[in-house]
């Protein structure tokens, strides 16, 4: 353990603390996004919306590789990728009602195909593993203050819009009733799916990024009284998750994403088995 | 005479095939507690989601409380089925019934006011006990109760309870309906049910809905009318009646 923390603060290792303090900062937003997804269950949706992101990417290493647009970062992509995602699956949901699941399936693949043509176009060798499974040596500081600012908008939006979001996810219809302007709420839980995915795309990748918006959030449902108490110890578990897989990954020489997502998944066969054992909530 | 509290005008209504309802007009009166009845599929949710302005009508005029459905929604309280819900989400009786009190437009989270009202609600359906008991644990008439507080944390001024009697026996719920009844005088209420006769002593009329709607009077409504409505043989319990096992979940003392 004392040789993790000397990582930390070796000047060498710069990227494994970025990593790191990504880490800190999104666990919160995974926290709380995480728990809206599972509690609205749109797993799926959050899966579309994270694949899609690599069509942003592709198009942002071409563009910039090809045209010098450096402005249009990874990052950005993949943002602009995302909302746009979010746009169309809240409008397939709000406005065309029927044919939602096929939409979902579209964007999920046609997403990572437009992102991989645009790959393959790019002149010289570039290598999409990175962005589909994570690589903590691609994070530099630009992306921690990004990640940050991200962070900030994500959990003033889901505080301040808590007892709406929490009455569009137990009970949409009667939110409506109650004039809740529920087809707003829908789209803004979407945005903030989509603002959330591309936090942490540099760690554990555009493939794996669900399974940690909503593994925690799984894990922490039989033990918790509201969704509150959800999100609060589905942000300690995704931190843990995440610092726990940095460290193992370190140690054992393993891809990070990967070791993060297992550790996850691990998580939440225990919570399952303590919860059957009668472990949860009295 | 006060304006009534429900107005349909020759409305109309189809989901793209066949009319689901055909020029349906009626009207419920201020204060009075009326039974919407009917086979499954013969139009009765259609009927509520158009009163609550979840739906519009092809043609017709619906007015709620002398306004449109949408305009009137503030003053509606909405019980809706019980099988919409995710039993497994992580909810206390009390932050359900808080979601009564959130109104459109209003971004500040609950008063005091608020607050006040909720627990008021609370101990009219006689759940305050258990206020802070997570839903997912609670009986089905429990539930029921939570649903009917939540409505009715909104201080309407109509009610609207979607298959009150889903999940709970005719015997409490008729109890439940006539305490009310009691406490909220000026409450009009409208029940969808396809249970007809449970609470045929407490509704003034019953609207008999499949695709057209017939008015009875709830003390003209025989056995016959109601084989007829849905040709066949239909259980009728009448509230009062002595029903095997109602009392082991008494809620309210006789």
């Amino acid at each position: 353990m004392n040789e993790f923390w000397q990582t930390l603060t070796d000047p060498d290792m710069r990227f494994f603390r970025s990593a790191f303090y990504m880490g800190l900062l999104a666990s919160v937003s995974f926290g709380i996004v995480g728990s809206y997804v599972v509690a609205k269950r749109v797993s799926y949706i959050a899966g579309a919306i994270s694949h899609a992101v690599l069509a942003g990417i592709g198009a942002s290493v071409f563009f910039s590789r090809t045209q010098g647009w450096t402005a249009l970062d990874p990052v950005t992509g993949a943002l602009i990728s995302a909302l746009l995602a979010a746009f169309l699956l809240s409008w397939a949901r709000l406005a065309s009602g029927d044919r939602e699941d096929s939409l979902i399936g579209a964007i999920w693949s046609i997403g990572m195909a437009v992102g991989l043509l645009f790959f393959a176009a790019t002149p010289g060798y570039t290598d999409p593993m990175s962005y589909l499974f994570g690589n903590i040596l691609l994070i530099g500081p630009e992306d921690l203050r990004r990640v940050f600012i991200l962070d900030v908008i994500i959990v003033v939006i889901a505080v301040t819009f808590y007892q709406q979001l929490q009455a569009v996810c137990f009970d949409e219809e009667f939110a409506r009733v109650r004039g809740i302007h529920t087809g707003f709420f829908y789209t803004l839980l979407l945005v903030l799916i989509a603002f959330t995915v591309v936090l942490l795309i540099s760690v554990v990748g555009m493939v794996l990024v669900v399974a940690l918006l909503t593994l925690p959030a799984a894990a922490a449902g039989p033990f918790v009284r509201s969704l509150r108490q959800m999100m609060a110890l589905s942000t300690v578990l995704c931190l843990l998750y995440l610092t726990a897989g940095l460290y193992l990954s370190f140690r054992l020489d393993w891809p990070t994403g990967p070791t993060v997502i297992v550790l996850a998944g691990a998580g939440y066969l225990v919570a399952l088995v303590a919860a059957r054992l009668g472990w949860g909530r009295a | 005479m006060s304006e009534p509290a429900v107005v349909f005008r020759g409305v109309s209504f189809s989901y793209g095939g066949p009319q689901v309802l055909e020029d349906v007009s009626l009207e419920i009166a201020a204060r009075e507690t009326v039974c919407l009845v009917g086979p499954n599929g013969g139009g009765k949710s259609t009927w509520l989601k158009l009163a609550l302005g979840l739906l519009t009508p092809a043609s017709g005029r619906i007015r709620v409380l002398g306004q449109s459905p949408l305009r009137a929604r503030p003053r509606i309280g909405y019980m809706p089925q019980q099988v919409a819900f995710d039993a497994r989400f992580p909810i206390t009786v009390r932050e359900i019934v808080r979601m009564g009190r959130l109104r459109g437009g209003r971004w500040s989270w609950l008063g005091k006011v608020d607050e006040q009202i909720v627990e008021r609600v609370l101990e009219e359906v006689a759940m305050r006990d258990e206020a802070h008991r997570l839903y997912a644990d609670l009986s089905g008439g429990q539930r029921q109760r939570v649903l009917i507080a939540r409505a009715l944390a909104a201080e309407p001024e109509i009610l609207f309870l979607d298959e009150p009697t889903a999940m709970v026996d005719a015997h409490n719920e008729g109890r439940l309906m006539a305490r009310l009844r009691d406490l909220h005088r000026t409450l009009t209420i409208v029940l969808v049910s396809h249970d007809v006769g449970f609470v045929s002593n407490l509704v003034d009329r019953v609207f008999c809905v499949n695709r057209r709607v017939s008015v009875h009077a709830a003390t003209d409504l025989s056995q016959g009318t109601v084989g007829e409505l849905y040709g066949g043989h239909v259980h009728a319990v009448r509230h009062g009646s002595h029903l095997p096992g109602s009392s082991s979940d008494g809620i309210f003392p006789e």
